[in-house]
Order: structure tokens, then sequence, then C-alpha cells
């Protein structure tokens, strides 16, 4: 290489160099939220095409160029000898390596470790406070002031801009709050699970007949073990035929009610079928809610967790932002009466609602009908695919999930 | 998931993280050296070298590296005084040491309980009485029962075993460069793979011996974590208990909450890469044949995460190592089939056979 061309070259990097620190800075100017270079296909469920073709040209590349650098031959010498020396005959000899041995060094060692883990834990803790910090005032009504400190912003006279990176920043510090959160509660079961084994030794492991009995017949006992100690499965009885099943193992899902019932019941006659023509909107009426199946399932409510239903590893940036706020709030558009009549709140909500849905139609039965019910409040949740499912619940449940609302991808309606 | 999304919404990468790599740098690597510091070792009756080195088996105060860490603190509690002399001799024997790569010339491991000595003697006097030289292994929790093979895999909670997992994890650090929790491992389960080692000579009955073992964090902060460490003992090698043991770590994942779609912990070390991209892109050649056929038709990183449970970073990382993927101009990306084929033939893939080590009815999870 001439050396102007390597001068070149050396003025290229510069420029890259300069420009990629300028882009760093603003990104990590006070550790701002970005969301200008999401990748879509991870967060965004972009959809890839499928061809029989065959090109290696214009790969796609995100994680850059992948190499596997030790083909199985490598530097790591695997020579091993084997010696041939026979073991001395069992004696009653005492153990030289007695655990006692290493008791002194092993416990210091450990109490360095335990210190540079507290170290962590303290740096996590600030960390969350200050995103808790960070979420209150976005909460504020003056939220203005402090989102561009928080979240990088293209054009902070851009109003449109500031409303959407205003609540992807909101879900986003909330997920990072409720994997604390997530946290803490794990550690809080370890210690107890640890403080249980000193107290009164372990359980865990009165199995003699591990490598003897049925593989089928452990399988179950420990299954059985398993769901003992795990959070029970939840099932929420919707009143719109579906249920929503929350297992500690698996991502919630809403299904119809008479797949979960051991013998299907003779078909119900619904009482009133009618469909309503709103808005261009078909709303069917289901059966009207059993209100006292509903409340044997209330204590259980009691105990359900929003931390455990919403997944959210998506990013909605296609939110219907300008119909659902304004002046920074959150509102509903409030003139969808038709001839002088004002629809029910509940009604339109399904009509906003709906329009996703009826895209959703195929693929899930979950939101195939919405029902409306005078009594009931129709919480949408966002599950880990990234529809919006409306679900209904009653409006003591939903004041108890309202905690969450404002914060959280579910959007109380 | 959420850690790959941190590092694209937040560009500093200021994730609280659990694990406290950013602790480690300004703890000059913990536990960690640039070459070994040991030059052999003798794992039962195998002798050989050390990959990495290990500092985590000496005392950080015997700046000499006079003795193992245990001995140096019986010593010195035995003779306080003594610290000052160690301290006071430093530069005698430093250069010493800087010619001379290695602290110890041969540590001495207990095949069965991974006790370490530096003295010949007194290891084979404790192999001979290992409680843990059984003829099966009775330590923790039976969780794979291979009988035919046989391989057999146990899960051992650290805090109920301290002292075996601690040495487990000095003795893994030897042929592991990134790894830095070796002594508070209340908060990991082991997982030990046993097996019938071929070499063994005589008409008695054989011995399970440890083979190699993954380690599993449970207060990761990234929940989806579904493996820390995992490395297989020099002798034991070339014998696929890598991928048995890593298709073991995804069927754990399934019983284990939050972890529905997981992964291992990043970064991987090259050997790790070798071992996940070489299993992933096995399964996802067999996935992608059954599902993914119809040209023109789309689909989402998630409905692979949804047929694999592997997590969507490791899905595109490993669809971009496999080249299987193109991106025009206005960013749209395909997926090309032809591509698929070529990579079939190339590491002799056959897409209608799904290899598998694991045994799905020898589970006792």
């Amino acid at each position: 290489m001439t050396s102007t061309a390597k001068e070149e070259t050396d003025k290229d990097d510069n420029k890259r160099k300069l420009r990629s620190k300028d882009e760093n800075q603003k990104g990590s100017n006070a550790t701002l939220f970005n969301f200008e270079n999401v990748n879509s296909l991870l967060y965004r469920g972009k959809s890839i095409h499928i061809s029989k073709d065959t090109s290696f040209h214009h790969p796609y590349s995100y994680n850059g160029d992948i190499q596997l650098v030790p083909k199985v031959t490598n530097s790591k010498s695997i020579e091993v000898q084997i010696s041939t020396n026979l073991l001395p005959r069992k004696s009653r000899q005492i153990d030289p390596l007695d655990d006692s041995l290493y008791e002194i060094f092993h416990k210091k060692m450990k109490r360095e470790e335990k210190i540079m883990a507290n170290e962590d834990r303290i740096r996590i803790l600030s960390e969350v406070d200050n995103l808790q910090s960070q979420l209150q005032l976005l909460n504020q009504y003056d939220w203005l002031r402090y989102l561009p400190g928080i979240c990088y912003i293209n054009n902070p006279h851009d109003y449109d801009e500031l409303e959407i990176k205003l609540d992807l920043t909101i879900t986003e510090i909330t997920k990072l709050i409720r994997k604390y959160e997530n946290w803490r509660r794990r550690n809080e079961n370890l210690s107890q699970e640890i403080k249980q084994f000193d107290l009164n030794g372990s359980h865990d492991y009165d199995e003699d007949d591990e490598y003897t009995a049925n593989a089928d017949i452990i399988r179950e006992r420990r299954r059985k073990e398993r769901r003992r100690l795990l959070t029970p499965r939840i099932k929420l009885k919707l009143h719109n035929g579906f249920t929503l099943v929350i297992d500690p193992l698996n991502p919630p899902v809403v299904v119809p009610s008479i797949e979960l019932e051991p013998q299907p019941k003779p078909k119900p006659t619904p009482k009133k079928k009618s469909s309503v023509k709103s808005n261009g909107i078909k709303v069917k009426k289901v059966t009207k809610p059993d209100m006292i199946k509903s409340d044997t399932h209330k204590p259980r409510i009691q105990s359900f967790k929003l931390a455990e239903i919403t997944d959210k590893d998506i990013i909605h940036l296609s939110a219907n932002y300008e119909k659902e706020i304004a002046f920074g709030n959150f509102i509903r558009i409030s003139n969808i009466a038709k001839d002088g009549f004002q629809l029910p709140r509940q009604l339109k909500r399904l009509a906003e609602k709906s329009e996703d849905d009826r895209q959703n139609l195929s693929h899930h039965s979950t939101s195939s009908d919405i029902p409306s019910s005078e009594t009931n409040e129709v919480v949408s949740l966002i599950t880990e695919t990234d529809e919006v499912i409306s679900l209904i619940t009653e409006t003591t449940e939903t004041s108890q999930l309202s905690e969450h609302d404002s914060t959280n991808n579910l959007t109380s309606t | 998931m959420e850690k790959a999304c941190m590092s694209d919404a937040k560009s500093t990468g200021s994730e609280p993280n659990g694990k406290g790599k950013n602790k480690k740098d300004a703890n000059a690597f913990y536990g960690m050296l640039d070459t070994p510091n040991i030059k052999e070792v003798t794992f039962g009756k195998y002798t050989f070298n050390t990959w990495y080195g290990n500092a985590a088996y000496f005392n950080s105060q015997d700046f000499n590296h006079s003795a193992l860490g245990y001995e140096y603190s019986n010593m010195i509690a035995a003779d306080p005084t003594l610290r000052r002399k160690s301290r006071g001799s430093i530069t005698t024997n430093g250069d010493e040491s800087q010619q001379d790569n290695f602290w110890l010339d041969h540590l001495f491991v207990c095949e069965f309980c991974f006790k370490y000595t530096s003295t010949y003697n007194d290891f084979q006097k404790h192999r001979i009485g290992c409680t843990h030289n059984v003829i099966k292994p009775k330590v923790g929790k039976l969780v794979y029962r291979d009988d035919v093979t046989p391989y057999y895999i146990r899960e051992v909670k650290g805090y109920m075993q301290p002292l075996f997992c601690q040495n487990l994890c000095l003795f893994g650090k030897l042929f592991l460069d990134d790894k830095s929790v070796y002594y508070n491992i209340d908060h990991f389960n082991f997982y030990i793979i046993y097996g019938y080692d071929y070499s063994d000579i005589g008409d008695e009955e054989r011995y399970c011996k440890p083979m190699g073992f993954f380690s599993k964090e449970r207060l990761a902060y990234d929940n989806d974590n579904n493996l820390a460490c995992i490395c297989i003992f020099p002798p034991f090698q070339r014998r696929h208990l890598g991928s048995l043991l890593i298709e073991f770590s995804y069927e754990l994942a399934k019983e284990t909450p939050g972890q529905y779609y997981s992964g291992p912990e990043f970064p991987l070390s090259p050997f790790g890469k070798v071992s996940y991209y070489t299993y992933w892109s096995r399964k996802l050649v067999s996935v992608i044949h059954s599902h993914l056929k119809d040209e023109n038709s789309t689909f989402t990183l998630r409905d692979l995460s949804q047929w694999t449970r592997f997590r969507k970073e490791d899905i595109l990382l490993t669809l971009e190592y496999m080249k299987l993927l193109q991106q025009d101009q206005d960013g749209n990306v395909t997926l090309l089939l032809g591509n698929l084929d070529i990579f079939c033939k190339e590491h002799n893939i056959d897409p209608l056979q799904e290899k598998s080590m694991i045994k799905t009815d020898c589970l006792l999870i």
C-alpha cells in the first residue's frame, strides 16, 4: 500500500471513527434509550420471505462476520498419558485430603467472591432505582421535559416522534423493572430453599431407586413434586367461551374453554345471539357470563400476577398513536356517535380493537368473536405474539391490574 | 432476549448483569490468566497439559505462589507470622517465577470428587478411600439414565455439595477460558455426566466416572440462560458428550419456569461456538426442511423460535452463520433454500434425519 493510499484509508478510518463516535455519544449520553436502530427481524416480527434461489451476494449481516475459529484440530493438545501405576491396597488410613483441609481457604475465597457479587447487586439496585425514577418522571404531566434526557430523540420538535418514543421508553423501562422483579423473586425463593436445607437437610435426594425404578414412575413422581413447588397453573375463565391458561412453564394462552373440560357438556344454547352492526363492525353477543362460575375463580385471580402473563418482546412502532394520544394523554376516540346516538363505552372500545382482531381472525380463535357485556371491562393483553387479544375480566379484576396499566403493554381500556 | 434488545436500545449496554463481567475488568480478570499456570494435571490415571490458567487455585496473598491456596491458608492459620516473611521474599523469587511461567508443575486431581493436591502420595492415598469412588455415583440426583451406552447425568445443587462443586469448577477452569465463579456457587446447579471408561482394565465391575459437566445459574439476571459453562474433560472428548449435554440443557429448560425460549450464556468460547453452531444449524436444517418448504411464503424468527425453543437471537446468529439470508436494497430479507442445500452438502447433513444424541425416554427430569 502506498503511503498516500494509507493516509487516505487512515483518513477514512478517522472519518468513520468520528461518525461512529458521534453516534455513540448521542446514544451513550446519559445512557439514553435508543430505538432508532432496533433490529426489525428480532424485535418487530418482520417476516422473512422464502425463495428457492442460491446466492451468496448481499448476505444479511447483523451479527457481523461469524467465524468458527477452532477447527477441532486445535492448538490445545489433548494428548493424554495413561499411567499404569496401580492403586495401593485399600487400607484403613485416614484420608489425607479430608474436607476440613480445604475449609479455611475455600471459605475465604467464597467470602471474596460474595463481596464481588454483592457489588454487582448494588449496581443492579441503583440502576433499577434510576429506572424507577425515570419511569415516574415519564408518567408525569410534564414528561416532555424529561424524555430527551432518557431517550434518544431525532427531532425534539416532532410531537409524534416524542409520543411514540415516550411509549416505547415506558414499555422498555417497565420490562427492565419487571426483569429485576423476576430476579428478585428467584433470589428470594433460592434463599428460602437454602435456609430450609440448612435447617432440615434435604429430602430431595432420598430416592434410593433412581437406578432401578421404572423411568416413567420416577418421571411422574418428579413431575408431581415439581408441580407442588411451582406456582400453580391458573385457568382464568373468560366470559366469552374462552379460558386464559397461565402455566409457569409455558407462555400464557387463550384456548376455548371446551377444550379444557374433561367431558364436554351438552351445548348450552345461547340465550341471546344477536349481532349488532356498529360502525361497520360486526359484534356478536355470546352467552351471558356465568357469574357463579366466575365467582369460584375469584380467589385465584387475586394471586394472578401480570408479570407472568405479559411477555413483551415485541416493540410496537405501529401503534395507532394519532388516534389514542392527545395532549400527552391516552384518550379514546370520543365521536363514534352515529345518528345522534352515542354508543355504549364498551362498544366504542370494541370498535377500535376489532380492526386488529379481524386481521388475526384466521390465526387465532381467541380473537374471532369479540363479545360485549354490560358489566364487563375489556382488557387487552399483548401476549408473546404481537397480537392484541381482547379478554374480558370483571371490573374488580381490572382494578387489581390497573396498577400496571399505565406502565405495561397492558392497556386498560 | 432482552439482553440483545438492550444493547440495541441502550448503546452503552450498561445493563445490570448478575455475572458481573464489568466487575471482572476492575478486578484484573479474577481467576483468569493469559497463560496456563499449572504445567500438568493428573486426573485419576490420566496426565495431560492444562489449557488455561487458573489463579483461583492459589491464595492471592501468596505472591510467590509457593503452595496451593489451601496449603498456604492452613500454614498462615497455624503460624500468622509467616505471612510477613513470605511478603518479604517476593523480590527474590519474583524473577524465578517470571522465567518459569508455571506456578505449579503438577497438580493431582481426584477423578471422582475433584479434590486436589500437589502431593502424589496424598493423592494416591485419597483415591482408594474416596467416598465418591463407587460403582454408580450417588452425589446429587439422577436426571438422565441411559443404561445401554451407559451414560448418566446427575444434578448437584451447589449449596448442597459446596466442596464437590467448588473443586469441580476449579478443575473445569483449566480447560475453560472464561469462567469467573469458583467458590460462591450456591446459586448454581451442576450437571455432571458419568460413563464407563473403556480403557479401564480388568474384569472387575466397571466404575462410572465423571467425564464432563455443565453448570446452570439459577440467579442469572437473564432468566433465559439455560447454561453457564460447559466442559468435557480431555480424556473423554470426542465422544459427542458436549452435544449430549447441550441437548440435555434444552430439555432441562423446558422444565424451568421462564425458559420457554432459552440458550447459553454469552459470550461463547471458541469451542462453545463450534458446538453450539453445529447443534443449532442441524436443528434448524430439519425445522426449515419440514416447515418452510413453500416458496414465496413468509415466516418470522418467532416462528422458528416456537418450533425449536431457541432464542430468536441465537436463530438469527445461526442463519447468518449458515449464510441462508439475503437482504435486498429495501431491507427485505429472504431465506434462500438453495443455500441451505449447499450448507447441508458441505456439512454432511441429511435434512431428513435429525441426529440427536439424547434419548428422550432416558430423561428423568
